[in-house]
């Protein structure tokens, strides 16, 4: 399964050769190219209006700072991530996928027992017994990744580290072979969870009619959550969102992806929040402007290691994704 | 002032300025050629000849969206632009639909919601949906010689430009109205078509000539120059051609009004700031002194 290896790939931002490289054998057949920041470029030879796909192929992770005398291994974070959800975590570092162990002064020791740790006083264990022991399987710089094996459980369920947005990744790569006619340039980009850095060029070489970022977003139901309060909900269909910080989404998109998934039964459900931001952003202001919508898959434990999907929401944006596409 | 209050009447939260676009459009003297680009904005053109003279004007006020609603028919909402419902408890607000709703706080719960009087769920789905607006009531009145209501300091600029239009000779100008600056996704593409030697933004100011402050740095009875806001240093030819020409005038600093990342697009631009004294700046009550809207028409007028 294509997702399956996308997901194992390691793509820290500003690294993500790995899921380029797998992508481009996944896409081998078609025009594809890669930018000067790193963005994959890969273009179908039809006609019409041209469309711009987009999803990141980078991903959270973490980065090495500094080796401690004992052999403990000090990082930053890349992209996004709660301190709390990290600890005890398996992770791989650098090239070598060196194991580790995201550690934290036990329990017994901290002062403030509820207190969430900063990342400061969290170390990554890799068994070393001083610094040049570490120093000879590590360097200060080296991206980790965290080590989680993708995984089926529950009703029709995906979990793995990195489905945000690997999955958009899968899904583009499916529909760019639908449709080989079709005037699509699909945008694999880069350094999206740190600023959405790669969007605006690729936008501005595709200089596209339109625009559809395929994201992964947040999915807090469960957890007491009030209905309220839940963003999306998983399994009830990708979600189009209307707003966000980054972006006011296409109305003219929206509708018409509205339209063809009723008209083809076709579950979705709307972004409940304007909170968040995606490569949209940046590519709607590319160029002249670009006319840009989001269909997001949403996403338990959004930017933890390990993020959960719904298979049912990945077919069903599928589904609409083709619909929509198929009527231009 | 006719134009002035229905500016006021008028809904404007970031994303969904169609109406107060359509509405501007519709005061646009003859003799300009009008379009819009892909993110709403208004862009008018006049036939005139040389390097043109830009001026940019923001439409847009933060406001809210609906996110949810519930069973008993409320509805709750999720912010666009620097908006925080706990400081507008009870204040009314206009939906899309044109039914008007209350800001309420439920205190146990700490949850915020608006109660348009809709009977259920079904009377609510009926006049509102998710990702509609819920704007602030717009609002407008006179005091004396001041105009007052919310967004009046943004209306009061979009006036002055429009007043300004009917003032352009054979030179080349642009006004621009710009959308979504509240949420900082205003786009400056436009600029790409343009050969413009000078840029203006036109805006309110805050004033600050509250009664126990002696030396205001800002009081209405006269239009402002900038000198800065937080994004933008404006350039001393342009503050010096808006000060030339017997005109009294005030400088000013302002805060980041969204749109002065514009001189750092493309290239980079000169840019300078004409604006209008705005007592109670970002509240419901923003209030100008009318006479100040054509002191800056007469300042605009200068580049023309």
């Amino acid at each position: 399964m294509f997702l399956k290896r996308l997901c194992a790939a390691h793509g820290i931002s500003g690294n993500e050769q790995e899921v380029r490289a797998l992508i481009k054998e996944e896409l081998k057949d078609f025009d594809a190219h890669e930018d000067v920041l790193g963005n994959l470029i890969v273009k179908t030879n039809g006609n019409g209006k041209r469309i711009m796909l987009a999803a990141h192929m980078d991903e959270v992770g973490l980065i090495i700072t500094k080796i401690e005398d004992n052999g403990f291994l000090r990082f930053k974070s890349v992209g996004g991530i709660n301190t709390e959800v990290i600890i005890g975590k398996k992770v791989l570092i650098g090239k070598n996928r060196v194991p580790g162990i995201i550690g934290v002064k036990a329990v017994h020791l901290q002062k403030e027992e509820n207190a969430a740790p900063r990342e400061s006083e969290l170390y990554i264990d890799i068994g070393a017994v001083d610094k040049s022991d570490a120093e000879s399987a590590v360097s200060i710089a080296d991206y980790v990744a965290f080590d989680e094996r993708f995984t089926v459980f529950g009703d029709n369920l995906w979990s793995a580290k990195a489905l945000d947005d690997r999955a958009g990744c899968a899904l583009i790569c499916n529909i760019l072979k639908k449709f080989k006619n079709k005037n699509i340039c699909a945008a694999f980009t880069v350094a999206e969870e740190i600023g959405t850095r790669g969007a605006a060029a690729a936008a501005e070489e595709i200089c596209p009619d339109f625009a559809v970022v395929v994201e992964a977003t947040i999915c807090n139901e469960g957890y007491g959550v009030p209905p309220e309060k839940e963003i999306t909900r998983l399994g009830a269909g990708p979600a189009l969102t209307f707003m966000d910080r980054s972006v006011s989404a296409d109305k003219g998109i929206i509708d018409s992806l509205k339209k063809v998934a009723e008209s083809n039964d076709i579950p979705y459900q709307m972004k409940r929040t304007t909170a968040g931001g995606t490569d949209a952003g940046k590519i709607s202001r590319a160029s002249d402007g670009i006319p840009t919508a989001i269909i997001a898959l949403p996403c338990r434990n959004l930017h933890s290691p390990a993020c959960i999907i719904s298979r049912d929401d990945f077919e069903n944006a599928e589904r609409l994704l083709t619909a929509f596409i198929g009527e231009i | 002032m006719e134009l002035l209050k229905e500016l006021c009447l008028c809904p404007a939260v970031s994303g969904c300025e169609g109406e107060i676009i359509t509405l501007i459009k519709n005061n646009i003297p003859e003799g300009f050629s009008v379009k819009n680009d892909i993110h709403g904005s208004l862009i008018a053109e006049n036939t005139g000849k040389g390097k043109g003279v830009v001026f940019v004007s923001a439409v847009d006020t933060p406001g809210f969206y609906i996110t949810y609603i519930d069973s008993k028919g409320y509805l709750y909402f999720s912010p666009a632009g620097d908006i925080e419902a706990k400081n507008l408890i009870g204040q009314r607000v206009l939906l899309k639909s044109g039914k008007t709703g209350v800001i309420c706080h439920d205190e146990k719960k700490d949850e915020f919601f608006i109660d348009a009087g809709f009977k259920d769920s079904s009377d609510a789905e009926n006049n509102a949906e998710i990702s509609d607006y819920a704007a602030l009531l717009p609002s407008y009145c006179r005091m004396e010689d001041f105009a007052s209501g919310y967004r009046m300091g943004k209306n009061a600029a979009i006036l002055a430009m429009l007043q300004a239009m009917q003032k352009t000779t054979d030179k080349k100008a642009y006004f621009v109205f710009l959308t979504k600056s509240a949420v900082d996704q205003t786009s400056f593409a436009f600029l790409n078509d343009i050969d413009a030697s000078i840029i203006v933004t036109v805006e309110g100011v805050s004033a600050d000539d509250l009664p126990k402050n002696d030396c205001p740095t800002i009081k209405p009875g006269k239009a402002v120059v900038k000198i800065k806001d937080k994004a933008m240093l404006c350039s001393r030819e342009i503050t010096a051609l808006l000060e030339n020409g017997g005109q009294d005038t005030q400088r000013g600093v302002s805060e980041d009004t969204g749109i002065g990342k514009l001189q750092r697009e493309f290239g980079g631009r000169k840019c300078g700031g004409a604006g209008i004294p705005v007592r109670y700046k970002g509240t419901l009550s923003e209030s100008v002194l009318t006479g100040d809207i054509h002191r800056v028409t007469e300042l605009l007028g200068k580049l023309l």
